[in-house]
């Protein structure tokens, strides 16, 4: 099993991220392939509201887009994950 | 003519009864000819119904999509050249080449994706088969505009196709959401490149093989494979002129950031938290209307809530909240489970394994934050060969618009209920979301549920009925739930070019030089 770290976005909130034994045994074999990943918090239809998974830089990270946090698997910085989710305040009529 | 009745179960793909047999691989359909993949790759493709392999599929990468662009731009050429009446004469023939074998196309799409079977007969596919009519008459009709700019001066205004166009197809109405896109592209002279869903990319060849004959070779290409090997090409291909997609919205963003480094139009459909109004004037009688409302609060189990415009949000005015939830849950508890291939059947199986299991995290989510379980709430097992099939019972909360599982989508017959005061409070709970594709309003005031449609943002905003999907009427979404529109004859638009000749029929020279 290999070593996870996780380092959160915001170290004083409750950390949003996290990853199973076997997730960061995929990942490792991902990164190996394809190098630092990251992960985007995908919203609506069909495969929504689950987390798209690109290698870094394939997906424009934009200013709505808030940093939940890192993981370093295996201390390696080549499988280090970014996991992003977007501000959820966007569009919602909510105060 | 024959009139047969529908069996009340149908044979399963593989048995030698079955209306549809599927091959045992399917490649990609490029140039009028399916061809292997350039990767030599193939992926399993199981059935939601009972779990099982029945077909693979070829794994499309960028050199498929290349020679699917090619082939594309090669048919176009003489395409576009064909009159508006030959491209039209062309969707009725493949409209009634659907007719013809409804059934068999219905079992494909059930086997393929899950849905009850009697969903696939009296709704997907008669609905494709419209729509191909639709913009058959709708290519027929259309005219261009002269405008007479001054006495000598005259501007022309035609319509010219795009040329070859990327579609990305979702999972949950694999031939309904195909047709949607392939019917306003092809009619307005457009060749196309459409990559199905990874989770249902059967059907969509059952359907090819059996019109393939119909259309040019090249007009209409299939690559198959997953979004970031074969999806992402297609969006991002220098030489297509338009993409279009239905999905979820990190990959909608991804696709408009693609489509911008080539400048070309998007169109997107993202998905919604769709709320359903129920006003109190609805249980002023206990009548037929009263009934229809009652439908309309069940209605999240079409499709198994596999819909992105499914009314996963019920509110329901608290005056007569105990007595209709009541009456909702009833109803609820009546739709009938079973077995897709069966007509009494009405709520099947999840289309995918990862679907099944994002609805029961979404299940656990709801308890976990406080929403009060009234129904369902867990994984169903059929039992027999269908134990291993992807089967949920429809589930109903009872919680706070703030929650999750009322903001979130969860794509699943799962139902988020809640209460409001009055006229505002209903409104404003309606649009506190992300999303506005679609919305349910039920009043037996006319001017109530007029004034609350239009107050709600969303692009459809069914009023006193839900789920109607008729090929003249616009669909489409506000606020995160996409860009354009789909179905009406405006959708032509969204695949045209508007080429204005500005002519002068002046004698002499305009004066400057």
């Amino acid at each position: 099993m290999p070593d996870m770290t996780v380092a959160s976005g915001d170290t004083t909130a409750l950390s949003r991220v996290d990853v199973t034994p076997e997730a960061a045994a995929f990942l490792v074999e991902l990164t190996q392939k394809h190098g630092p990943l990251m992960f985007h918090q995908s919203g609506g239809c069909c495969d929504g509201s689950s987390p798209m998974c690109y290698p870094v830089g394939f997906f424009r990270v934009g200013a709505v887009d808030v940093h939940l946090g890192d993981l370093r698997i295996g201390g390696s910085n080549r499988s280090r994950c970014t996991c992003l989710e977007v501000n959820s305040s966007i569009g919602s009529t909510r105060t | 003519m024959t009139v047969t009745t529908p069996p009340n179960t149908y044979a399963a793909p593989g048995s030698p009864e079955a209306k549809v047999q599927f091959k045992p691989r399917y490649d990609h359909y490029i140039g009028g000819e399916y061809v292997a993949p350039a990767s030599g790759q193939y992926f399993d493709n199981p059935s939601p119904v009972n779990g099982k392999v029945f077909t693979e599929v070829a794994r499309g990468n960028a050199a498929d999509i290349d020679r699917a662009v090619e082939a594309a731009w090669r048919a176009f050429d003489s395409w576009k050249k064909t009159t508006i009446t030959q491209r039209a004469i062309i969707l009725n023939k493949i409209a009634d080449r659907m007719e013809e074998n409804l059934e068999m196309l219905a079992v494909a799409e059930t086997w393929d994706n899950g849905k009850p079977i009697r969903e696939a007969l009296a709704a997907d596919v008669p609905l494709a088969i419209d729509h191909f009519r639709y913009f058959a008459g709708a290519i027929r009709a259309q005219e261009g505009s002269t405008g007479e700019i001054d006495n000598d001066t005259v501007a022309y205004h035609f319509h010219e196709p795009l040329g070859v166009v990327g579609q990305i197809i979702p999972w949950n109405f694999p031939l309904l959401m195909a047709v949607w896109k392939l019917a306003p592209a092809l009619a307005a002279g457009n060749c196309v490149v459409l990559k199905p869903a990874e989770q249902t990319p059967a059907s969509i060849h059952v359907f090819m093989e059996l019109i393939q004959d119909l259309l040019p070779a090249g007009v209409l290409n299939i690559v198959n494979g997953f979004g970031v090997e074969a999806g992402a090409p297609l969006a991002s291909h220098p030489n297509i002129r338009k993409i279009a997609f239905t999905g979820e919205t990190t990959t909608g963003r991804l696709i408009m950031q693609m489509a911008s480094e080539n400048l070309i139009p998007v169109t997107l459909e993202l998905g919604g938290k769709s709320p359903n109004v129920f006003f109190a004037d609805v249980a002023d009688e206990k009548d037929d209307f009263y009934s229809k409302a009652l439908e309309g609060f069940t209605f999240f189990n079409l499709n198994s809530g596999e819909v992105c415009t499914c009314p996963s949000r019920a509110l329901v005015q608290k005056s007569i909240y105990d007595g209709f939830v009541a009456d909702g849950l009833e109803r609820v508890k009546a739709v009938k489970q079973g077995n897709p291939l069966s007509m009494d059947t009405m709520i099947g199986a999840q289309a995918s394994n990862d679907q099944l299991e994002k609805i029961l995290s979404y299940m656990d989510i709801g308890k976990q934050e406080g929403a009060k379980l009234l129904l369902g709430g867990d994984r169903a097992d059929l039992g027999g060969d269908l134990t291993e099939g992807y089967y949920v019972n429809p589930t109903v909360f009872e919680g706070r618009n703030s929650m999750r599982i009322f903001q979130e989508e969860i794509f699943g017959p799962v139902l988020s209920l809640t209460s409001f005061n009055d006229y505002d409070d209903g409104i404003k709970i309606a649009n506190d979301t992300l999303y506005g594709l679609g919305a349910g309003v039920w009043s037996r005031n006319g001017a109530q549920l007029y004034k609350a449609g239009r107050d709600i943002q969303a692009g459809r905003v069914w009023s006193n009925t839900y789920h109607q999907y008729p090929a003249g009427a616009a669909f489409g979404g506000y606020k995160q739930s996409g860009i354009g529109r789909e179905n009406h004859k405006m959708m032509l638009d969204h695949y045209q070019q508007t080429k204005n000749l500005l002519v002068s029929y002046a004698d002499g020279p305009m004066g400057f030089f």
